[in-house]
């Protein structure tokens, strides 16, 4: 079967000298439906590669390699095959959720505009469908809370939101970046919860990636570790925990708390 | 932070440009009584050196009392520019100062300094200048420092006092108020120093200001007194001969233009520098 | 009832509201606790908890409404100008946020030493030698007191804030969810060097943290906040083992299961 996601020896460099790529040549492939996920230390190159793979990649930094993503080589797509690739067939929820959102719109808005960007003409029906997902996502009161400004909400509601806004056109790849560091430890295992259900409804792949393996264990069928900008093991997640090979992952999974197990 | 910007702007061309004009006008200023040929202030001889087109003797002619424009540009110069930049030293300091204590004092004296500011930026500067000037007659140089930079402090406070206002929430300050900072140690160590680059801006753009404020005043006879020159004064002289004598005109509005250019420029290559640095932090 | 005489710090009904826009906030509704002379008593709430706000009320960052607080027997409400300046020298703090906490502007010896500088503990060479001795203390060397907070990590920056905050001789640490920002492995590094800090220099610790896991390495009694009050406090094997608190139980559910 043809991966979903094909990454082959993604290099990400700073455009103007400084001597260490960022990202130092990363491979490994995605199949429709997996979840894989990504983690290491903060610095060793992941959220860089999940701009690259989603073509917002800062300025001053350049990828090269081949992104391969249903086939097409998302790297050297223009802006506009770009923007509709994005939302569209693959979605990205980032860490940081209010810089994410438009401090001056109504989150309703915002989230229905994902629809209308993407050709949706009728934009009640797009507030509509964004009221409705906003439900999903399981923010309570949907209607009422659409109404409101960014900054009225909790900052577990609007993690929720962005997830809406990701998973709206129901994407065929979402990657999480941090999605939950920001977040109450309640409502992280929600939104995880989250993450899972809809990989099931809609068969969406999921790329998350965290510090944190805890995070990324009840989820992720498959684990990415990577340091200093490159993947240093590329497991199943079990594996990984039992058998780590890598001194890096073998002080992750040390990291990670033990209380869970007891119970 | 404050000493990356700084070269950040050292590194930009268009603002050591900017910079080295200026530089250029101040020096010419305060070398002026020993760079320039002739004396600013006698008319050796107004009949028969009167209205001389510029030529070696006289590198930018003579004005309609033989005076040699070219002495009376670089002596203009000290008071112009001497001007300015006093009335923008003195409008910074207020303002920063009036500014802050507003940011961080809070309360009825905020309330107050905010109001004074909001109720004077509303009256345009020229007409408060001008009814000040009429009020009081001519005023020495000194007096025109004073009255410049007593009207032009206002943004500066303003821009002053939102930055600061919005740095004391910041954590830093609140872990400087744990070790027990008085709250002018904070103002002093992290307050200001955050502000000074915006300062700096504003400073820039009141001396673009300013420069032909003073020269506009002069030009009516509300400014500098002759026969005490200043760029405006020497326009004044030349008013009745534009068309005919154009060295009298072009020579300081080139002046004075390459002055307000530079300070602009500059300016705006600080704003740059300010938000390039904060783009990259 | 008096408290024991291991109690260093005593906090007693404490209030604090905020003004908001629908009137006033109450973020600690009436909150009474103890800590005791070299325990680390960890507070553990989500946000909206109040346990910030508890916490920058016992440092007398913000004045609370009602209640009391006093720190080895004195009432730290009640002090003003010079002698609420001294007891800063013994309760100090590490905040969450390594990027914010730290004037960017300032160099890396002259943020240790604000300290010592305005409580006058000492100055010219010797201040620098103390600076470069807490340096080494917390892991980083001496020539990095030249350098700016921008060129450091958000682990080596959380040293520096520690290093700031030991540099006047504190009793007592409020670290004010000090390692949340950081990433797992670094997380680990900056609690053992808390540890070995505190078995050196004998220090009494309040852990403000909103993961429950996070404090069962390092903490000696938890005390757990919702919605402004204290629902329950234990010594940590006790709590863990066998909470009471409803929302105690539902911390201890949301920590990630690992499968194996």
């Amino acid at each position: 079967m043809t991966p979903l996601l094909s990454v082959t020896d993604l290099r990400i460099d700073i455009t103007h000298g400084a001597a260490r790529a960022v990202l130092a040549g990363v491979s490994f492939d995605v199949a429709p439906g997996d979840t894989v996920g990504i983690v290491g230390a903060s610095g060793g190159g992941k959220t860089s590669l999940a701009l690259a793979l989603i073509g917002l990649l800062p300025p001053g930094l350049r990828a090269s390699g081949r992104v391969a993503f249903e086939g097409r080589d998302v790297l050297s797509l223009d802006d506009r095959a770009r923007r509709d690739l994005r939302g569209r067939r693959l979605s990205m929820v980032f860490q940081e959720p209010f810089t994410a959102l438009n401090p001056r719109q109504r989150v309703g808005a915002q989230v229905a505009e994902m629809a209308t960007a993407h050709g949706q003409r009728d934009a009640r029906r797009a507030l509509r469908d964004a009221v409705t997902m906003l439900g999903r996502v399981g923010l309570a009161e949907p209607d009422e809370r659409a109404r409101r400004l960014p900054h009225q909400l909790s900052g577990g509601e609007r993690q929720r939101v962005l997830l809406a806004m990701a998973l709206l056109l129901e994407p065929a790849l979402l990657i999480a970046d941090e999605p939950t560091s920001a977040l109450d430890v309640t409502v992280q295992g929600q939104v995880l919860e989250l993450l899972r259900e809809q990989q099931r409804e809609i068969g969406m792949a999921l790329l998350l990636v965290s510090h944190d393996l805890g995070v990324v264990a009840g989820t992720c069928r498959r684990t990415l570790v990577m340091h200093e900008g490159r993947i240093v093991e590329d497991a199943p997640t079990r594996q990984v925990f039992t058998a780590p090979r890598h001194p890096l992952t073998t002080a992750l999974v040390g990291a990670v708390s033990r209380i869970g197990a007891r119970a | 932070m404050a000493a990356r910007t700084w070269r950040r702007l050292l590194d930009d061309r268009p603002a050591r440009a900017a910079a080295a004009v200026l530089a250029c006008a101040s020096l010419a200023a305060l070398l002026a009584p020993w760079i320039s040929g002739y004396d600013p202030t006698l008319q050796p001889d107004p009949v028969t050196l009167r209205l001389v087109p510029p030529s070696w003797q006289h590198l930018m002619g003579t004005d309609p009392y033989s005076r040699d424009v070219l002495s009376r540009l670089l002596h203009g110069a000290r008071v112009s520019l001497g001007v300015a930049a006093g009335s923008m030293l003195l409008a910074a300091t207020l303002g920063t100062a009036l500014g802050a204590l507003a940011a961080v004092v809070g309360g009825w004296v905020d309330s107050f300094v905010s109001g004074l500011v909001d109720v004077l930026i509303a009256v345009p500067r020229l007409l408060i200048v001008v009814a000040l000037v009429a009020t009081f007659g001519a005023l020495s140089p000194w007096w025109l420092v004073v009255l410049l930079g007593g009207t032009g402090w206002l943004t500066t406070a303003r821009i002053v006092r939102a930055e600061l206002r919005d740095n004391l929430q910041r954590e830093y300050v609140l872990a400087a108020r744990a070790l027990g900072a008085t709250k002018w140690r904070i103002t002093w160590q992290h307050l200001l120093p955050a502000v000074a680059p915006q300062v700096a801006v504003a400073a820039a753009l009141a001396l673009a200001a300013v420069v032909p404020l003073e020269a506009a005043l002069s030009f009516v006879g509300l400014g500098v007194q002759p026969p005490l020159p200043s760029w405006g004064n020497i326009l004044l002289d030349g008013a009745d001969y534009l068309t005919s004598a154009w060295w009298l005109v072009v020579f300081p509005v080139t002046a004075i233009t390459c002055t307000v250019g530079a300070a602009l420029v500059l300016a705006d290559r600080l704003r740059a520098a300010i938000a390039g640095e904060e783009q990259a932090s | 009832m008096s408290a024991p005489a291991s109690a260093l710090v005593t906090v007693r009904d404490l209030v604090v509201e905020y003004p908001s826009p629908g009137g006033r906030v109450r973020a600690v509704d009436g909150v009474s606790l103890e800590i005791h002379r070299g325990e680390t008593l960890a507070l553990v709430g989500e946000s909206g908890s109040g346990k910030t706000s508890l916490g920058r009320a016992i440092l007398r960052l913000v004045d609370p409404v009602a209640g009391s607080v006093s720190f080895d027997g004195t009432d730290v409400l009640a002090l003003t100008g010079e002698q609420l300046r001294r007891m800063r020298r013994r309760v100090q703090v590490v905040f969450q946020d390594p990027k914010a906490s730290l004037d960017p502007r300032m160099s890396v010896g002259c943020i240790v030493r604000e300290g010592i500088d305005i409580h006058r503990i000492t100055a010219g060479a010797d201040a620098d030698a103390r600076v470069a001795r807490l340096l080494g203390e917390v892991g980083l060397s001496a020539p990095d007191a030249a350098r700016h907070p921008g060129e450091f990590s958000g682990g080596e920056r959380q040293r520096i804030a520690i290093a700031r905050a030991l540099a006047v001789e504190p009793d007592f640490l409020v670290l004010d969810e000090a390692v949340s920002a950081l990433d797992v492995i670094v997380r680990a590094q900056i609690l053992d060097l808390l540890a070995v800090l505190q078995a050196e220099r004998a220090l009494t610790y309040l852990f403000i943290a909103h993961d429950l896991a996070v404090v069962e390495r390092i903490a000696s009694r938890v005390a757990v906040m919702q919605g402004g009050r204290i629902v329950e406090c234990a010594p940590t094997r006790t709590l863990f083992d066998a909470p009471s608190a409803p929302h105690t139980k539902s911390l201890l559910a949301a920590i990630p299961r690992m499968p194996w």
